[in-house]
């Protein structure tokens, strides 16, 4: 038993808090770094209303079965938080062949978010709507509605086209930062998972996978929030 | 030895909040197809704190945790609403509005 706790602790149980509370150290710190980008976003829909507004119509163009598939990555992230807790609950309970499946079937679902985000950023490529030097051509769809909305708002075609750009540059800042979040996500995740199958973690060593996934449950956390104020609000 | 398998939940209740999370998600994506003019950013906004409040107290454990825990976790949330709310506070209430902003072209617009 002693080989477990560092030296530095107490016990086993005071070595898990302070885990836990170093987590939540940095996870309070990850709050900030997002809250930064949707402080931002929150001023720019304040300032810029009409190119917010026209931008939103169109940011969950792409679709599956009706539904936008930023709803269908929502459920997916939601299913991965249920196998990472259950899996929580398997480490500390010995179910080490249960924690595997579980590890495994968090990362295909993470997996499977990083992918339709993927097919959804090539649609938002062939839109024409990536706000980088000589890819941002919205297409004839896009530039008709903006050209109308431009003579409703009083304000300056042009203007309102670069306006409407700055609504894609906080769309692929924020989750795209969250889809590297992700990514960190599933490299964790491989590790859980290889480490698992050699036998690591134990009842009493489940501190680990505890950590990690409270990551894993952060990230989910984010998207959350990103998912309404990007794709759903008007 | 310590005691270190406490309180640990059963698989019916990650399951009964998963099915809540679900539910959540869907009443989100079907308020959003209703035009309530500014009460859709609200719903929205609403139904994703509940859905945090659950991941947080449930998915995270933050319901087992110690106390010093619960204020970390706070704190950042704390802090979040600094930062949103004075930012807000600043930009809805400037008398100068910032330049291109509607503001200002209504204001513009008066002033001719």
């Amino acid at each position: 038993m002693s080989e477990l706790v560092a030296e530095q602790f107490d016990d086993l149980e005071q070595q898990t808090e302070a885990g836990t509370l170093g987590m939540w150290t940095f996870l309070a710190t990850e709050v900030l770094f997002f809250g930064g980008m949707i402080c931002g976003y929150t001023v720019y829909r304040h300032l810029y209303f009409p190119a917010w507004h026209n931008a939103s119509l169109i940011v969950d163009n792409f679709r599956f079965l009706g539904v936008s598939s930023g709803a269908w990555n929502t459920a997916v992230l939601l299913t991965s938080s249920l196998t990472v807790a259950l899996g929580v609950r398997a480490v500390k309970l010995g179910q080490n062949r249960l924690l595997g499946r579980l590890l495994a079937a968090t990362l295909i679902l993470g997996i499977a978010f990083l992918l339709i985000k993927a097919a959804e950023y090539t649609h938002e490529y062939h839109e024409g709507v990536m706000p980088c030097y000589g890819v941002f051509h919205p297409d004839a769809e896009i530039s008709a509605n903006l050209h109308r909305a431009a003579i409703g708002s009083q304000i300056s075609e042009t203007k309102l086209l670069r306006q409407f750009q700055l609504f894609w540059v906080f769309y692929f800042f924020m989750t795209g930062v969250h889809a590297v979040h992700m990514l960190v996500g599933v490299g964790l995740f491989t590790f859980l998972l290889i480490e698992t199958r050699r036998g690591r973690y134990t009842p009493q060593k489940h501190a680990p996978v505890e950590i990690m996934g409270l990551y894993w449950h952060f990230v989910d956390l984010v998207w959350i929030f990103l998912f309404p104020l990007l794709y759903l609000v008007r | 030895m310590p005691q270190t398998q406490h309180k640990i939940d059963g698989i019916p209740l990650y399951l009964l909040i998963y099915c809540l999370l679900m539910a959540l998600l869907v009443s989100t994506v079907i308020a959003a197809t209703f035009d309530m003019g500014r009460w859709n950013v609200v719903a929205a906004l609403t139904i994703a704190v509940l859905k945090a409040l659950l991941v947080i107290l449930f998915f995270m454990h933050i319901r087992h945790s110690s106390r010093l825990t619960w204020i970390f976790a706070a704190a950042a949330f704390l802090w979040l609403g600094l930062l949103l709310g004075l930012t807000m506070t600043d930009y809805t209430s400037r008398t100068s509005p910032a330049p291109n902003s509607n503001a200002q072209i209504s204001l513009t617009a008066a002033i001719r």
